[in-house]
C-alpha cells in the first residue's frame, strides 16, 4: 500500500473544548489497494497555532522595529530639517518682501524684480527637494525577513556594479567565508545598505593612487556576522566618524547625506550595527555587523 | 553709496540666503555688504561709519559666535544680530551675555528683524557718539600746557583758586589766569562741565598730599 500525501493545507480551524482559533495542518493520505484503487482516506491533522503565531509575532516586530528606528532618525532629522528647509523658505521670504518693497518704489528695476523670481522658484525646488527626499524614508514600506545567505546577496549587488568598476578602473576584490550561517534579514533593504557601501567606496577612491575596494564577510564569535568595505581612499577624519552616519551629513557637493543614515537605520533594525574605522595602510572600512539566524524552537 | 547710510554686514555661509537677506535689507534703504564666511569678514579693511552685523550662527569655520568672540579680540565693537536655524537655547543665552543685541531664529520675520536692525544701528550710532566726545575731549586737553593740564587736575578737585595756589606755590592771580586760560581752550564754562570732560578725557583729580 502506498502512503503519499494527496493533499496537505493550512487552515483555521476550531478546537473543541475551548472553541478558541487554532491553526492546523492537515495532511491527507490516501489508502490505495493493489490497482490503485482508493479504499479509504487518513487524515493526519498537527495544531501548529504556536508556530504561526510566533512566525507573525516576529513579523510584525520587524516591521515595528524598522518603523520605529525610522522615527528615531526623525528626531534627528527635525533638527537637520530645520537647517535644510529653513533655509530656502527663509530666502523665499526675503525675497518676495524685497520684491514687494521695490515695485513700490517710482521705478522698479525690472531686472532686478525678474532675478528675485527666478531665485524665488530655484530656492522652492530646494525646499520640494528636501521633502522629496524624506518622504521616501518615512514611507512604511512592506519588510520581508527571511532566512539569507549574505554572500549571495553581495554577489547580486557586485555583479548590478561590476560595469560602473570597470569604467572606473577600480578593482574589487572579494574575501568570503564559506558555508556562513544564514541571517535573518530583508533582501532588499541589505542589498540597498551594501550597494550604498560600495557606491561610497567608489567615491572614495575616485582620486587615489591605487582604486581598490575589498569585500569580506565573516562569522565573529558571538555569533554574528560580520562584513566589512575596505577601500583605499583618504580614509576619514577620525573626529567626524560618528557624524558621519547623521541625516544630512555630507562631504559630496551633489549628496545629501541621507545614504549612511539610512543604511544605520537599516541595519538597526535587522538589531545589527554599523561602524567605520581607517585601515592602518590608508583608507576606510565600513563594518557591518548582524546577528545569525536562529531557528524558532 | 551715500555717506550717512548706515551699512549692514552679513556674515552667511548660504549663499543664496545671504542674497536674499541682502535684498530685503537692501529694500529699506540700507547699504549691504555680504562674506560667505567670518574669516572673509575679518580680512576686510574695519569701516567706521554706523553699522551692524547680521551672523549665521552655524557655519563650516569659524562660526559665528567665534567671530563675536574674534571681534572682541580685537576691540571691534560692532554690535551683532545673530541669525540661527535652530532654537539653540544655550546659544544664544551666551551670545546675549555676550552683547549680541538680538538672536532671531530663522526665516526670520521681516518686522523683528528691522526692529533688531533698528536697535543694533542705534546702539552703535551711541558708541560711536560717545567714542567721538572722548576723542574730542582728549584732544582738547591735550592743547593744553603741561602746566595748565597741572592746574586742571586741581581744579576738579573743586578747590578755590586760593587754596589751588597753595598747593602749587603759585600766587593766586597766577592760577586765576591759568583758569581762565583752561576753561578758555576746553570751551567750558563751568567747573561742572570741566568735571564732565575730565571725566570723558579719563583724567583723574590731583590728589592732595598730607601736609
Amino acid at each position: 500500500m502506498e502512503y503519499d500525501p494527496v493533499d496537505t493545507l493550512e487552515s483555521i480551524g476550531f478546537s473543541k473544548p475551548t472553541g478558541r482559533k487554532r491553526w492546523i495542518h492537515c495532511r491527507l493520505y490516501p489508502v490505495k489497494d493493489k490497482d490503485g484503487k482508493v479504499l479509504n482516506v487518513v487524515q493526519i491533522e498537527e495544531d501548529i497555532t504556536d508556530q504561526k503565531k510566533a512566525e507573525d509575532q516576529m513579523n510584525e516586530l520587524r516591521a515595528e522595529l524598522l518603523h520605529s528606528t525610522r522615527a528615531g532618525t526623525m528626531v534627528e532629522l527635525t533638527a537637520a530639517l530645520a537647517h535644510e528647509l529653513n533655509h530656502p523658505l527663509g530666502s523665499i521670504l526675503n525675497n518676495a518682501n524685497a520684491a514687494k518693497r521695490f515695485l513700490e518704489k517710482k521705478d522698479p528695476d525690472l531686472n532686478e524684480i525678474r532675478e528675485i523670481i527666478s531665485d524665488i522658484i530655484s530656492e522652492d525646488r530646494r525646499a520640494s527637494d528636501v521633502m522629496q527626499k524624506l518622504r521616501a524614508l518615512m514611507k512604511k514600506e512592506e519588510v520581508n525577513f527571511a532566512p539569507l545567505q549574505i554572500n549571495d546577496i553581495i554577489e547580486e549587488v557586485v555583479k548590478f556594479t561590476q560595469s560602473d568598476l570597470i569604467i572606473k578602473n577600480i578593482s574589487l576584490t572579494k574575501q568570503m567565508e564559506e558555508n556562513l550561517p544564514k541571517i535573518w534579514g530583508d533582501r532588499t533593504h541589505l542589498q540597498q545598505v551594501l550597494l550604498n557601501l560600495i557606491m561610497n567606496a567608489t567615491d572614495a577612491v575616485k582620486t587615489s593612487k591605487i582604486k581598490a575596494i575589498n569585500i569580506s564577510t565573516a562569522k565573529d564569535d558571538a555569533e554574528n556576522i560580520i562584513i566589512s568595505v575596505k577601500d583605499s581612499g583618504t580614509g576619514i577624519d577620525e573626529n567626524k566618524k560618528d557624524d558621519l552616519f547623521k541625516p544630512f551629513y555630507t562631504t559630496k557637493k551633489e549628496g545629501m547625506g541621507m545614504g549612511l543614515s539610512v543604511i544605520r537605520t537599516i541595519v538597526k533594525s535587522h538589531e545589527g550595527a554599523i561602524w567605520v574605522e581607517n585601515n592602518p595602510e590608508g583608507g576606510a572600512s565600513f563594518f557591518v555587523k548582524i546577528p545569525i539566524y536562529k531557528e524558532p524552537v | 553709496m551715500g555717506k550717512n547710510i548706515p551699512r549692514i554686514f552679513i556674515v552667511d555661509d548660504d549663499e543664496k540666503f545671504s542674497k536674499s537677506l541682502s535684498r530685503l535689507v537692501k529694500s529699506i534703504g540700507f547699504d549691504v555688504e555680504t562674506f560667505l564666511c567670518a574669516q572673509e569678514f575679518l580680512e576686510r579693511k574695519h569701516y567706521k561709519g554706523v553699522s551692524c552685523l547680521l551672523l549665521d550662527v552655524r557655519m563650516p569655520g569659524l562660526t559665528g559666535p567665534d567671530l563675536q568672540e574674534e571681534l572682541k579680540n580685537r576691540s571691534i565693537d560692532m554690535p551683532i544680530v545673530f541669525l540661527t536655524d535652530h532654537g539653540d537655547v544655550p546659544t544664544g543665552v551666551k551670545a546675549m551675555k555676550d552683547g549680541a543685541v538680538d538672536f532671531l531664529p530663522k526665516p526670520v520675520e521681516e518686522k523683528k528683524l528691522f526692529e533688531a536692525i533698528d536697535h543694533a544701528l542705534d546702539r552703535d550710532a551711541q558708541l560711536k557718539k560717545s567714542t567721538r566726545e572722548i576723542e574730542k575731549a582728549k584732544s582738547l586737553v591735550a592743547s593744553l600746557t603741561p602746566r595748565e593740564q597741572e592746574v586742571m587736575r586741581w581744579l576738579i578737585t573743586g578747590m578755590l583758586n586760593k587754596q589751588v595756589a597753595r598747593y602749587l606755590g603759585a600766587t593766586e592771580r597766577t592760577i586765576k589766569a591759568h583758569r581762565s586760560q583752561v576753561m578758555h581752550k576746553l570751551g567750558v564754562v563751568s567747573v561742572a562741565e570741566l568735571v564732565r570732560l575730565a571725566q570723558k578725557a579719563d583724567i583723574p583729580p590731583a590728589k592732595r598730599s598730607p601736609r
